[in-house]
């Protein structure tokens, strides 16, 4: 089934848009909630001062200098749009000499208003009309500090109560909306950028970083991937595939290289018996033989790069002991004994049999050029998952150890016709295998190199 | 002893050729597979030595061939060293040896003829490692032409040792070929075996011994 494409682009906006509209809402059922909840006095209280602000925009005084409410205006428009509603709603405008009223100021309030002192600039008041008790507002205009506005009576039902405050909270109102949506716009998008973005290109990186760099033929999944990122993938996986095509370049040419170098050697050293000078033939045969290791280790190296080891769990004291009594004839035939110890049981390491074979080679090859003749060379395999191989030859010293690790590193002996390879090829592979390499001396002279291999969980 | 030797390179198939029959037989040099398809059908060779890079393939494709011949050529393989699946596939497909290039003009006489020795086995149940004779359908050894009486598991250790004559024999695989998997075997019973058959070898004047290779096994060897 073909997973349906995905875009971060969407799913941000559509994120984005939801979240937003949501938050809207909810600041609005908010606001309304948080409204309703007050109490009936404070309500009444929040709905005489919006009306009370309403008065004041409105009052003034036409061309003819008459005090009038501007009645053609909006404002005043509301105001009698509520006081058609309100049967006991009142207001009283006076600026001293003339007034404006509307409705039945009651007699209780009246009394109030004059007794009240022109000093006090702003009171609140409550009357009692028949059973109901009102909440009546006295103040002075803001605008024009002589005109005086006293207004009553309003009992406004829930809906309109609503209305009216969130008329007055309006401004205001929006601030609070528009800081709220931006806040959650902000904390949607950081949300949404890691769930929509991070993620995918995370996985992306993921899998990137699982690639051994070895022709393996493994690619990033483009599977659910969002579209954006797809064209980075597939870059990613034609530079794979590139790569992938370099190194079957480089491993055909390793394949044709090593036959075009072995067979000329092979005529070489097969016409070197024809030599009749013995001193002279055995110097030649020696440095054939040199050559054909330097082939056999740089090819082996250059293979090494471009393999991709596949680790089983095997047991390591079989596999070396297999390996190492290959090895006994040719020591023999130099004079060189080799002993090797191992625990009864077996030793489960995770590794890669060919590529240990190939370390294994060059670690006996480079113990027996430097053994001297009639030593036993001592192969161990520790329960720790080590394999020690000490010889009694020249040793290197402590401070070439690290550089003996690297390729074309020769030891310090002039006389040495070792390639410089071997143990920088048991380095890598003991590098592939996740393990190390560790050079020492041994007792009595010569060197100890113990191979570490990471052990395996198998316990059979 | 015919050998047939399969080699693109006409100098060093001519090499091959003269070692061949300085040391072991008869030889005849062939440049392609296909040849040496044909050659093989029409007549009976003892061994044949296979390079890998011929002119119409991979000489390892002549081993499915070999392998119904009757009987069966001993076969031994020139191989590149550096690439151990090399060497696993070359046995795998049915090679009995292989022999890396460069090599030792001693070496791949000595792998040719411990390949024959086991074929020998095998085919005819007969076979010679120095002056030892070993005949495995009598059951019996010599040295010289004088008769060695062998115990049949001290037999049965040399049979696995002259099988891979000049190679090291592990202890465990020697140990399977004397024992049954049932019996209970003591930890020395096998070297008190090894060190009578040696005194025996001994005694009877062969130029061949058993070598201990501490921690791994036993080879037998010519002094």
């Amino acid at each position: 089934m073909t997973p349906r494409p995905r875009s971060i682009a969407f799913l941000v906006a559509t994120v984005l848009v939801l979240g937003m509209a949501l938050m809207m809402v909810l600041s609005t059922v908010l606001t309304i909630t948080v409204f309703l909840l007050t109490d009936t006095r404070s309500r009444e209280g929040i709905t005489l001062e919006s009306v009370e602000k309403l008065l004041q925009d409105g009052v003034g005084y036409d061309r003819t200098g008459k005090f009038v409410l501007n009645v053609d205006g909006v404002i005043a428009e509301k105001i009698i749009q509520f006081s058609k509603d309100q049967s006991e709603f009142w207001y009283l405008l006076s600026d001293g000499t003339q007034s404006i009223r509307y409705g039945t100021v009651p007699p209780s309030v009246q009394k109030i208003i004059d007794e009240t002192s022109p000093q006090v600039i702003s009171s609140q008041f409550y009357y009692s009309k028949g059973q109901d008790r009102h909440f009546g507002l006295r103040k002075w205009s803001e605008k024009d500090p002589g005109v005086l506005i006293v207004l009553g009576g309003v009992s406004f039902s829930h809906a309109e109560t609503v209305f009216v405050a969130l008329w007055e909270i309006w401004p205001q109102g929006l601030y609070h909306l528009l800081g709220g949506v931006l806040v959650a716009t902000a904390t949607i998008a950081v949300v949404a950028i890691k769930r929509t973005i991070a993620i995918p290109v995370r996985r992306v990186v993921d899998s990137a970083e699982q690639l051994d760099g070895l022709p393996n033929g493994r690619r990033i999944s483009d599977h659910d991937t969002p579209i954006e990122l797809k064209p980075m993938v597939a870059a990613f996986n034609t530079a794979l595939s590139r790569i992938d095509n370099a190194f079957e370049a480089q491993r055909n040419f390793l394949a044709g290289a090593s036959h075009e170098l072995r067979t000329p050697l092979t005529k070489l050293r097969l016409k070197l018996d024809l030599v009749q000078d013995p001193d002279m033939r055995d110097v030649l045969v020696r440095d054939t033989a040199r050559l054909a290791s330097i082939v056999t280790t740089s090819l082996q190296l250059a293979r090494l790069s471009g393999q991709s080891l596949t680790f089983v769990s095997l047991d390591l004291a079989a596999t070396a002991r297999a390996i190492i009594a290959e090895h006994v004839p040719s020591a023999m035939k130099k004079g060189i004994d080799i002993e090797f110890k191992a625990p009864e049981e077996r030793i489960w390491v995770s590794g890669s049999e060919p590529a240990i074979r190939v370390a294994l080679d060059n670690l006996i090859v480079n113990a027996m050029r430097h053994a001297q003749e009639t030593e036993t060379l001592v192969v161990e395999v520790l329960h720790s998952g080590i394999l020690r191989c000490t010889d009694h030859g020249p040793g290197i010293p402590a401070e070439e150890r690290e550089r003996m690790l690297k390729p074309f590193v020769r030891g310090n002996s002039s006389a040495s016709d070792g390639t410089g390879m071997g143990l920088a090829i048991v380095n890598q592979i003991m590098m592939a295998h996740g393990g190390s390499v560790d050079l020492g001396e041994a007792t009595g002279g010569g060197l100890v190199v113990n191979l570490a291999f990471p052990q395996s969980a198998k316990d059979t | 002893m015919r050998i047939l030797i399969v080699e693109d390179d006409r100098e060093l198939a001519s090499s091959l050729k003269s070692m061949m029959e300085d040391s072991i037989g008869i030889a005849d040099t062939f440049e392609t597979i296909a040849d040496a398809e044909a050659a093989l059908l029409a007549f009976k060779f003892d061994l044949v030595l296979i390079d890998r890079n011929l002119p119409d393939g991979d000489g390892l494709s002549l081993l499915p061939t070999l392998r119904q011949l009757r009987p069966r050529p001993a076969t031994l393989v020139l191989t590149a060293l550096d690439d151990p699946i090399d060497i696993v596939s070359a046995l795998d497909k049915g090679a009995d040896e292989y022999v890396g290039k460069p090599f030792e003009p001693m070496e791949l006489i000595a792998r040719a003829r411990a390949v024959l020795r086991r074929y020998s086995l095998d085919e005819t149940g007969y076979t010679q490692f120095g002056n030892l004779t070993f005949d495995l359908t009598n059951r019996s050894a010599m040295i010289d032409d004088n008769a060695l009486s062998v115990p049949r598991r001290e037999l049965a250790v040399l049979e696995s040792l002259i099988r891979r004559a000049g190679r090291v024999v592990q202890r465990d695989n020697l140990e399977a070929s004397v024992y049954s998997i049932d019996e209970e075997i003591e930890s020395n019973v096998l070297d008190s075996h090894v060190s009578r058959l040696r005194k025996r070898l001994r005694e009877g004047n062969c130029n061949a011994t058993i070598r201990t290779i501490r921690g791994i096994g036993y080879m037998l060897v010519q002094e």
